[in-house]
């Protein structure tokens, strides 16, 4: 194992991991994990199964609207422009609009998704994030398989009057687990749930939406940014301080594992990006601590290094994914 | 080594991107002006002055580091920090921030009147336009797209600003340079802001979502106009020549026009421009067998890592030079065939 970009001040980078995840003295864990789909594929690897990472999802619904291996490999890497050349062909297969190409193919992959979830119940390692007792875990990915590996989980959907409007409801939506000592895990999804497909946000114009979501609702502004909805929601009664995933995002030590951070992923460096900025400019208050915990790459280029120190970003590095997971299971037992 | 029939075929490959290019640059309106939009970048400067021997050399990324400096960025850090235009100048605002103890819009202001300052010395010292501006000049485009917020092009060419204050919204989408001359206007736009007024100025990310903001609302009104009140898209081509005859903003350019970006680099995290070329294209697709389909082409020299370009995204068509002097050459010519 070694370590990232910091002067070591740990033995080594599981300490530090463990540290950064340590529970306090009633055993619940201040820190927020944010797990991409690292997780779901170690998940699977433990049980001895297979997995997809968002790309391989995208693989399947290509595979589904019928598209050749060999015109999918033609497509482009970032998944955001993956994503929009498959709507783009969808539709003209389909001679239907983008629009709608889009909605169909939203509904295919949350369908899948829902179908994982199912098969995915009760595997260990999810059972195991669950039982570390985290006040609140961020989940990149759509699918619910962390809640719904405990049976104690119930879902908490936004206000009905969300001052936001549709597209901010998965700043409220969460799953709630439940703990024998009481306490209770609350598990976001701030790219949308497969709970309701619509919430799901894939595709450069939900991407657009849910981007000016988060900095109105950082300002406090509801939704009357869109032309369209001006009129409708001016009188709208307004519901405040439910709980939302930015403030936890924003104000609470992180530790991102199992997250590829690519650049194409608007909401997520937006947020990371504002809390940065919200540290940097209030320089009073305490910094929580965010951490990265990936694998160091063979290539020399320091991209993503360079992006997580401007950032403030500790990386902590292993040799392979099984090292960093064996760390990350440690920690939280 | 490559065989022949591989080496015939990226020939051939060239050639159809070059004949190509010669086609969209020639589309003209009824008054002689060419339709297509070359969208032009850092690159334009770069090459402007790599056979420059004045005294004016100064490039944008020599500005930045020394505004770095001032913000005690050493040059060690500097070399080290993100190549990417958006996640430097955060970086810049970031450490101008704590440095100074100010708040961020402040500190994001101060930098930006910063480079008010070097980049109006820089325009100022242009006492000899410089080929490669003198020759984009004097070639009739309609528009222009710049995404420097210097405006070296339009001062050489004896520009004239317009501020375009009359239209409601953020001024940064109708301020623009008019270049006239022999009767000819070209307009020259700056969606990242100019160098008239560092309040334009929106390089880093925080502007990507006020930006964003501001495209999706413009779009509810383009559509509007694009439908005709009806349920289904009219040919691009159309709308655009439509839309030429009163133009206020670069937004509708993005959307309509052909375009040719010409050095330039589209980074993944330039979030504003990839949704508009993202929804270009999804605009585009019940047209795809039709003419009227605008393209949207890509110039860059082989062996340019552009990792974002891989696949093609948006119908962007890329076409590959050996090196930046043939590449400038080939627009060059493709215009004056």
């Amino acid at each position: 194992m070694k370590r990232g970009f910091k002067t070591p001040t740990y033995p080594n980078v599981a300490d530090e991991l463990r540290t950064a995840l340590q529970p306090d003295e009633r055993g619940i864990r201040a820190s927020v994990p944010v797990f991409g789909s690292g997780l779901n594929i170690q998940a699977a690897n433990i049980q001895g199964q297979t997995e997809d990472d968002w790309s391989g999802l995208l693989a399947r619904i290509a595979a589904a609207i019928g598209l050749s291996e060999r015109v999918l490999e033609g497509l482009p890497l970032s998944n955001l422009a993956r994503w929009e050349s498959l709507l783009r062909l969808w539709a003209r297969t389909k001679c239907v609009e983008p629009y709608k190409a889009e909605n169909q193919l939203q509904k295919l992959a949350c369908e899948h998704l829902r179908n994982c979830e199912q098969t995915a119940a009760g595997w260990q390692l999810y059972r195991e994030v669950t039982d570390a007792r985290f006040l609140d875990i961020v989940s990149l990915n759509f699918d619910r398989r962390i809640a719904l590996s405990s049976k104690q989980t119930g879902f908490v959907n936004a206000p009905a009057n969300c001052r936001e409007g549709p597209q901010g409801e998965t700043l409220y939506r969460h799953d709630r687990i439940s703990h024998p000592s009481r306490s209770f895990t609350r598990v976001w999804y701030p790219h949308g749930d497969t709970k309701k497909f619509a919430t799901l946000k894939l595709g450069v114009r939900r991407y657009g939406f849910h981007l000016v979501t988060l900095e109105e609702s950082r300002r406090g502004f509801p939704d009357a940014w869109r032309v369209k909805r001006r009129e409708i929601m001016w009188d709208k009664p307004r519901i405040k301080n439910a709980p939302k995933w930015t403030d936890v995002f924003i104000s609470r030590p992180l530790v991102f594992i199992g997250c590829g951070l690519s650049l194409d992923e608007w909401a997520l460096w937006w947020m990371i990006r504002t809390r940065a900025f919200v540290v940097a400019g209030d320089g009073k208050k305490e910094t929580p601590k965010t951490i990265y915990v990936g694998v160091r790459k063979a290539s020399s280029n320091d991209a993503l290094g360079h992006i997580l120190r401007q950032h403030r970003i500790t990386a902590i590095e292993f040799d392979s994914f099984d090292d960093l997971w064996k760390a990350v299971r440690l920690a939280i037992s | 080594m490559q065989s022949p029939e591989k080496h015939n075929n990226r020939h051939e490959l060239k050639q159809d991107g070059i004949d190509l290019l010669r086609k969209v640059l020639g589309l003209k309106n009824k008054w002689g002006a060419r339709l297509a939009v070359p969208v032009v970048g850092d690159g334009l400067n770069i090459q402007a002055l790599r056979n420059e021997r004045s005294r004016n050399r100064d490039s944008w990324e020599s500005i930045l580091r020394r505004i770095g400096q001032k913000a005690g960025i050493s040059e060690s850090e500097f070399r080290r920090a993100p190549q990417s235009p958006p996640l430097l100048w955060d970086m810049l605002v970031q450490r101008h921030a704590s440095h100074t103890k100010t708040d961020l819009n402040d500190a994001d202001l101060e930098l930006g009147k910063r480079v008010t300052v070097d980049l109006s010395r820089l325009e100022q010292g242009l006492t000899v336009l410089l080929p490669i501006y003198r020759r984009l000049g004097s070639i009739w485009f309609e528009n222009v797209i710049s995404f420097n917020v210097d405006r070296r092009l339009a001062v050489g060419n004896g520009a004239t600003f317009v501020l375009g204050d009359e239209y409601s919204g953020a001024s940064v989408f109708y301020r623009h340079d008019l270049v006239v001359r022999d009767g000819c206007a070209t307009r020259i736009w700056y969606p990242y802001g100019d160098s008239k007024d560092p309040q334009t100025f929106c390089f880093g990310r925080r502007w990507h979502a006020d930006m964003v903001r501001n495209l999706e609302d413009y779009r509810t009104y383009l559509m509007l106009d694009w439908a005709e009140r009806g349920r289904t898209l009219r040919p691009p081509d159309i709308v655009y020549r439509e839309r030429l005859r009163s133009l206020v903003s670069w937004y509708d350019l993005f959307f309509l026009a052909p375009l040719v970006f010409i050095g330039v680099r589209l980074r993944l995290e330039a979030w504003p421009v990839w949704w508009l070329l993202h929804q270009r294209a999804r605009n585009f697709v019940p047209f795809e067998k039709e003419d009227s389909v605008p393209p949207t082409i890509y110039l860059k020299k082989k062996g340019e890592l552009c990792p974002e370009l891989t696949g093609g995204p948006c119908e962007i068509q890329i076409i590959e030079f050996e090196s930046h002097d043939e590449l400038w050459e080939a627009f060059f010519s493709a215009c004056e065939a």
